[in-house]
């Protein structure tokens, strides 16, 4: 394979490029469906991911591909790494990495980033801090659904 | 953005995945959080529910949660995670039975050990797995705890990679052997024995593991810690065996076979006879079945033994020679203080060991012993030492370190690992010391490392 072969470019939303190798693009399954068709050339347009998201999967994919021979490190390591990556995301972060990470269908990206926002929430009150949910039920209502499963409310 | 809820936006599916890591009582109390969540919780696909959150003695609560949970949620179950009470929830097996059809890949059980009669009174009984778990084409991990098994029946789990049985009750010995051979990709095995398990069968003291695919084999460490109590055999014939790592005394005796992929083995067992001791080196069937087993081992390159483990080879040595273990090229053994005599002996029977790690366990204020034989290894083949959990730095300590400096050949690390327990002898003081040593490798470079205790 040559040098450019190896090589593919990916352009964001904002018209951002990237070139990185193609085994940590094909982590990637709609990346590794539009290589397959053949129908795009050595550049693939990503209408749905800004540059500033785009270059965080990007760093996840090297960090996670397995590139001739020198992804051995330890599965330790890579969960460490994996915790660093999402601690500090905020909310608003977290929620345009889960839509690119199901976008671009890279299941492990998507499972880390769902699990970062309910490590994030383990309480209501951590619901309704980090994520701003705004309560829109009437005090009755809300007491209506806590009947209705007391046992889980019953701390 | 903050100040401005994002996370409400995103689809269903991807909210409910966000859900199913969390416990499903947490996922529930995300009802009241807006009106859009009131309903997710039914439709996440992990059902992980402690019984114990639900009211005591009041069966019915659980039951027309799970129920509805089970009825409203269409979905598949890929993780079903179910903490019984102590006390038996009668019927819950067939919610069980019920979550297993749904396509559950990784299912723990930790069941009910006890039966509360209409006095109230507590019996032991034991709560067996429902028939339809052993013909699931889905699971890929079962955990199960204090739960029963019965005869199996037909077993066929094609996908079914990892086990753990933690104080399974076995109704026979043979139904674990059946399940094993039903499961033609399992890879890895851990087993706790329940040793005092009250429906264990005690007139069949045989337990089998016989697999193609098994890779890795542990006998973890037990809350409790004891030992087994009977005449118990264990046989593992597995000739894709990589990894066993024996925690416990559970077995008086353990015959393995073909384990020709055998590459690590830690051991922490002492090869019991009868309740917990030390086997007597003149004991000769004993002795035979311990040549057995560590000729059945001796292909591995990587071992790891503990005090107990080096006490009963040490005994084992009295009455003759350890096996060869030709292939071991690192060894990290973990030395009492008074047996340290036969250490020379013991790495006699490995030699082409390349990395040997030392931690010894000092008892008594002035240990004698003399370190003069030089091993096979010491010539050829051993380049790198360590000496692990140094704390003190007195004669015994100076005479390990100058045995291996002065005697072995082709070293070229000799790694001291020292704590940061306070000594009467700085680092500086030890390095020096070290160094006035005529070492026997003239290249052969001493490092003082650090080690947090």
């Amino acid at each position: 394979m040559s040098k450019s072969e190896k090589k593919i470019v990916l352009k964001s939303l904002d018209n951002e490029a990237f070139e990185v190798e193609k085994a940590v693009a094909l982590q990637s399954q709609t990346i590794w469906v539009m290589c397959e068709d053949k129908c795009v050339g050595n550049e693939i347009p990503l209408e749905n991911v800004t540059g500033q998201i785009l270059a965080k999967v990007i760093d996840y994919c090297k960090k996670h591909a397995v590139v001739d021979g020198d992804g051995d490190e330890s599965s330790e390591e890579l969960k460490n790494w994996d915790t660093e990556f999402t601690k500090n995301m905020d909310q608003s972060t977290l929620f345009n990495m889960i839509l690119a990470a199901n976008y671009l269908n890279i299941k492990s990206l998507l499972n880390l980033t769902c699990q970062a926002v309910a490590d994030k929430t383990k309480t209501i009150d951590e619901f309704h801090t980090f994520l701003n949910i705004e309560n829109n039920f009437t005090p009755e209502e809300e007491a209506q659904i806590c009947q209705e499963n007391l046992w889980a409310f019953d701390d | 953005m903050p100040g401005f809820d994002r996370i409400s936006e995103l689809p269903e599916f991807l909210l409910t995945q966000i859900l199913s890591y969390l416990p499903t009582k947490d996922s529930v109390k995300t009802s009241v959080l807006a009106t859009r969540w009131k309903n997710l919780w039914l439709n996440v696909p992990v059902l992980d529910i402690d019984c114990s959150d639900f009211p005591y003695k009041n069966n019915q609560v659980f039951f027309s949660f799970i129920d509805k949970f089970l009825e409203i949620n269409q979905s598949r179950l890929p993780k079903v995670k179910i903490k019984c009470m102590t006390e038996e929830i009668f019927g819950i097996q067939d919610r069980i039975g019920e979550a297993i059809n749904r396509g559950t890949q990784h299912l723990d059980v930790e069941s009910s050990t006890f039966y509360v009669d209409p006095d109230t009174l507590l019996y032991p009984c034991v709560e067996y797995m429902p028939l339809n778990l052993y013909t699931s084409k889905t699971l890929v991990s079962l955990k199960l705890s204090y739960s029963g098994l019965e005869d199996p029946g037909f077993v066929s789990m094609p996908c079914l990679k990892s086990i753990t049985f933690e104080q399974v009750q076995l109704r026979a010995n043979e139904n674990l052997e059946k399940i094993i051979l039903g499961c033609p990709v399992l890879e890895e095995l851990t087993l706790l024995r329940d040793i005092d398990g009250n429906f264990q069968d005690h007139d069949d003291p045989f337990l089998r593991v016989k697999s193609w695919s098994l890779k890795r084999f542990i006998v973890p460490l037990s809350r409790d810690g004891c030992d087994s109590r009977g005449d118990f055999t264990l046989e593992i014939d597995a000739p894709g065996l990589e990894h066993m790592s024996l925690r416990e005394d559970h077995f008086d005796r353990i015959v393995v076979k073909n384990l020709t992929s055998l590459f690590m083995v830690d051991l922490d067992v002492k090869f019991l006879v009868k309740f917990g001791t030390f086997f007597s080196p003149g004991d000769l069937s004993k002795r035979k079945e311990i040549r057995d087993f560590l000729t059945g081992i001796s292909r591995v390159g990587h071992m790891i033994i503990s005090t107990k483990t080096v006490k009963a080879l040490t005994l084992y040595s009295k009455g003759g020679m350890i096996p060869k273990f030709n292939n071991l090229h690192r060894l990290e053994a973990e030395f009492p203080g008074d047996l340290l005599q036969v250490l020379p002996a013991l790495l006699e029977s490995c030699p082409n060991l390349k990395h040997l790690t030392l931690t010894v366990v000092y008892t008594e204020e002035n240990e004698v012993f003399e370190l003069r034989d030089v091993p096979r290894c010491f010539l050829s083949t051993l380049e790198c030492v360590e000496i692990k959990r140094v704390h003190e730095w007195e004669e015994k300590e100076m005479k390990v370190a100058t045995y291996f400096l002065e005697n072995a050949a082709v070293l070229k690390k000799l790694i001291l690992s020292v704590t940061d327990y306070p000594r009467y002898v700085s680092d500086s003081e030890i390095y020096e010391e070290l160094c006035k040593v005529t070492k026997r490798s003239p290249s052969c470079r001493i490092i003082l490392d650090w080690e947090l205790c």
